[in-house]
């Protein structure tokens, strides 16, 4: 425990140093809920709340976790780590463990929205989703971070696939106004599977099909495993 | 014999998978409660054999002990025992010095009551306790390595290897380094440095390994490495047309010129019949000079 506490100790200085990240996230979140319910009204708000939840999860794996992973390859404190009794599950669950700061402040952001909705609901059915889907952008950012030559270029990387995963695909709107042979294409996107799977869940979507978003994320699930288990080298290279 | 030793370093090599190799075959031993400096130039494998010993690197041959474990089959051992401060480290510029050894020491096992005790002792140490609050971004250069060389010296591993941990320090920080290591040798831990500066190695070694092409061409006390080289002075000349000696030195208008004696140094200025401009005893520089050949002897 004392090694996960450590890495996470060390690993969540720069967000205590830069709080401006987390008034950043509060304005996004405000921006959004505002803009959603203007062209949505109260249907707008209640789904604004699952992309939230889809947004967050899936950006502090790809985005937070593997930036940082990145930056300590560049400045040589994970070889450090690396030559420590820390091992790479310490390390990881460390980093996990400091980025939460984001998804909480993000549901701190959002709860005045969720009284108001009275969406506990929601909030369940997107928690569901984002169990697999923590995991899922964890590994994935891990198999990208590891990968790389040059960490130094991991937010060129990784912000792209963020954004390219959140904005374009139906997260911050439903799946179900997309045709059918389409709305199949489209769901295989980790991030749209989650959105989907948690308005179907909430009631918010009207397309009855549990089961493909569900199998999408259980398909990521063990693709972000594999390659992140085969990326992931702890030293001995 | 083998109990006394923190490292033993058994012909290790490494290729990278581009074909190029790191070391081509690197022995030593560093005995505990010593300080055994790793003395090359740039591109040596000084780095490479840091990397096998601290477990970052896989050799591709040889293997090495560290108090016994072995790099290649004990892994997670090694670990246990070991900290490093790898070359040209960049602490989190978001790190206070106070944050880093805490962090640190957190993830070596240390309660809370001691992690007090120990961050304030070595930050002490190093020079960095009246800036432990301030961010690394905030620091010199040289106080952000010092915070590096903090860590792992307060972490308490018993064998602690240190990739030029002086390079870009001033003269007084490199002195507070030197003083905390030659403390930490006194408690007897094992600790391997590399450095490609020969006062710095003759200062600070117990125990010193040359190392020139992948290969460790060297090993002794900075004492027995001294008397490796058959002379005793050397003069530095101008106006020579040729050197008497092939271990000479050609620096164009200037030349080294060895000598057995002092005596024997003047006498040879005078058979070329050029002027001296300085004359001294030979360093360890000399010896490095002497074993490796090199560039200097255009044998590169």
């Amino acid at each position: 425990m004392g090694k996960i506490s450590g890495v996470a100790y060390l690993t969540s200085r720069w967000i205590r140093r830069q709080p401006m990240w987390l008034v950043q996230d509060l304005f996004i979140v405000a921006g959004f809920a505002i803009l959603m319910f203007v062209w949505g009204g109260i249907s707008g708000l209640r789904n604004v709340l699952v992309a939230w939840f889809i947004s967050g999860s899936w950006g502090m794996g790809v985005n937070l976790v593997a930036q940082s992973i990145g930056w300590d390859k560049q400045g040589k404190t994970m070889d450090m780590f690396i030559a420590s009794p820390v091992k790479p599950f310490h390390y990881i669950f460390g980093y996990f463990i400091s980025s939460l700061i984001f998804l909480v402040a993000d549901f701190l952001y959002m709860l005045p929205l969720i009284f108001f909705l009275n969406a506990w609901g929601i909030v369940l059915a997107s928690l569901i989703a984002v169990a697999p889907l923590l995991v899922i952008s964890n590994f994935v950012g891990l198999a990208i971070v590891m990968r790389i030559k040059k960490p130094t270029n991991i937010s060129a990387i990784t912000n792209p696939i963020q954004m390219m995963l959140i904005i374009l695909p139906p997260v911050f709107y439903p799946a179900h106004i997309i045709p059918l042979p389409a709305r199949y294409f489209v769901l295989m996107l980790p991030t749209a599977a989650g959105a989907e799977l948690a308005r179907q869940l909430s009631g918010l979507s009207t397309w009855g099909n549990l089961w493909y978003p569900v199998a999408v994320l259980l398909i990521w699930l063990v693709l972000g495993i594999v390659t992140s288990s085969r990326a992931v080298k702890w030293g001995m290279e | 014999m083998v109990r006394h030793m923190g490292v033993v370093a058994d012909s290790l090599a490494k290729r990278y998978p581009n074909g190029v190799w790191g070391t081509r075959n690197v022995s030593f031993e560093a005995k505990k409660g010593e300080i055994t400096v790793l003395l090359g130039p740039n591109g040596a494998g000084k780095t490479t054999t840091v990397g096998m010993l601290a477990t970052l690197l896989k050799p591709t041959k040889g293997d090495a002990r560290i108090l016994g474990y072995s790099t290649k089959k004990d892994v997670w051992k090694v670990r246990e025992n070991i900290a490093l401060c790898p070359q040209d480290i960049r602490v989190d510029s978001n790190w206070t010095p106070w944050n880093a050894i805490k962090g640190y020491l957190m993830i070596r096992g240390s309660s809370k009551e001691e992690i007090k005790e120990i961050a304030e002792r070595y930050l002490r140490h190093l020079d960095l306790w009246n800036v432990r609050d301030r961010p690394a971004i905030q620091l010199s250069g040289g106080q952000r390595k010092r915070i590096a060389v903090a860590m792992v010296l307060a972490s308490g591993a018993p064998v602690i290897f240190l990739d030029e941990p002086t390079s870009g320090l001033d003269v007084e920080a490199r002195y507070v380094v030197w003083k905390s290591l030659r403390e930490e040798a006194s408690k007897g831990k094992t600790i391997l440095l590399t450095t490609h500066d020969m006062k710095e190695a003759e200062i600070l070694g117990d125990y010193i390994v040359m190392i020139s092409k992948g290969i460790s061409v060297a090993s002794g006390t900075p004492e027995e490495l001294r008397v490796r080289i058959p002379y005793t002075h050397k003069v530095v000349v101008k106006g020579a047309k040729k050197l008497p000696r092939k271990e000479d030195i050609d620096l164009g208008d200037r030349k080294i010129i060895y000598a057995e004696s002092r005596e024997e140094g003047i006498e040879l200025v005078e058979k070329i019949d050029a002027a001296s401009v300085s004359i001294e005893e030979t360093s360890l520089e000399d010896t490095y000079l002497y074993i490796v050949g090199g560039v200097a002897y255009g044998k590169d």
